[in-house]
């Protein structure tokens, strides 16, 4: 398990890319408050296109960071879970800034979509397989490496976008 | 396949298996939390509350059988990663084992080239 000193600042990296990623999606037209009712055809593309892209690769940016300015000697699985880490900071930060947006339904409604994003942790898994990719590289030096574990986790986040659009 | 990538793998499935069961419980919830936000919203009759559950059911389903396969990798093959022997070196003189880089043999005292 790495310091506790790591986890932390890959946690505050996580919360300070959702911002970095807010900000991105928000200069690219994404709507980031939740979505009722028809969606339009721009909004499926920008939302599971776009937005996965966009997101995998600014999270693990504060790992990255760690590995570049301190070359810390870590397992893989301590890679994996400063990832975790990045991507719990991210989701929570989203999931306030969503309950947030939800506010204009009542306390109530905010609160269920609250619970319902805590209890879909596809940040963390995600960005398990970033902070596994940057353990990779840094063993490796080899970017394919990370791109191995990047991509699966677009896919991944994706997906997740495709299907909570589609569906609900 | 290098170790590295066989201790990844090992993480992935560590990891992947809590956090699909997590998700399994998120997407079971999933229709029951819409239906209420739609509620809260005044627009229930806006979305497809059958469809919404059956999706919800079948990705929990899915979640839940993420989680069984990458436990089931887990406990299958993190004793193979922990038990690995360690390298070792043999020594010229009495024929035996002694930890790879050791200088001097454990059993009969010679130094190892």
């Amino acid at each position: 398990m790495p310091k506790g000193r790591y986890l932390a600042l890959a946690f505050v990296a996580g919360v300070a890319s959702a911002g970095l990623a807010t900000i991105g999606e928000m200069a690219l037209g994404m709507d980031v408050s939740p979505q009722t009712g028809a969606v339009s055809a721009m909004t499926i593309i920008l939302v599971t296109l776009v937005a996965p892209v966009v997101e995998e690769c600014v999270k693990p940016l504060g790992i990255f960071l760690i590995q570049k300015e301190e070359r810390p000697q870590f397992k893989m699985i301590d890679w994996a879970i400063l990832g975790l880490f990045a991507g719990l900071g991210f989701a929570l930060f989203e999931d306030f800034l969503y309950a947030a947006g939800a506010l204009s339904y009542g306390w109530n409604a905010a609160f269920a979509l609250l619970g319902m994003r805590l209890l879909l942790p596809l940040h963390l898994v995600a960005s398990t397989l970033t902070g596994l990719g940057i353990g990779m590289y840094q063993k490796t030096r080899r970017p394919l490496d990370f791109a191995v574990m990047l991509v699966p986790a677009i896919c991944l986040h994706a997906l997740f976008n495709f299907a909570a659009v589609m569906v609900g | 396949m290098t170790g590295e990538w066989q201790d990844a793998k090992l993480a992935i499935a560590k990891l992947v298996a809590p956090l699909s069961l997590w998700m399994a419980a998120g997407w079971a919830a999933y229709p029951y939390a819409i239906e209420y936000i739609s509620k809260q919203s005044g627009e229930l009759d806006t979305i497809d509350l059958p469809e919404i559950r059956w999706f919800g059911l079948a990705a929990a389903i899915a979640c839940i059988v993420v989680a069984v396969m990458s436990a089931g990798y887990y406990f299958m093959n993190r004793d193979d990663a922990g038990t690995q022997a360690p390298p070792t070196e043999r020594c010229p003189y009495c024929d035996t084992d002694n930890p790879a880089g050791a200088s001097a043999c454990a059993t009969c005292g010679r130094r190892l080239a």
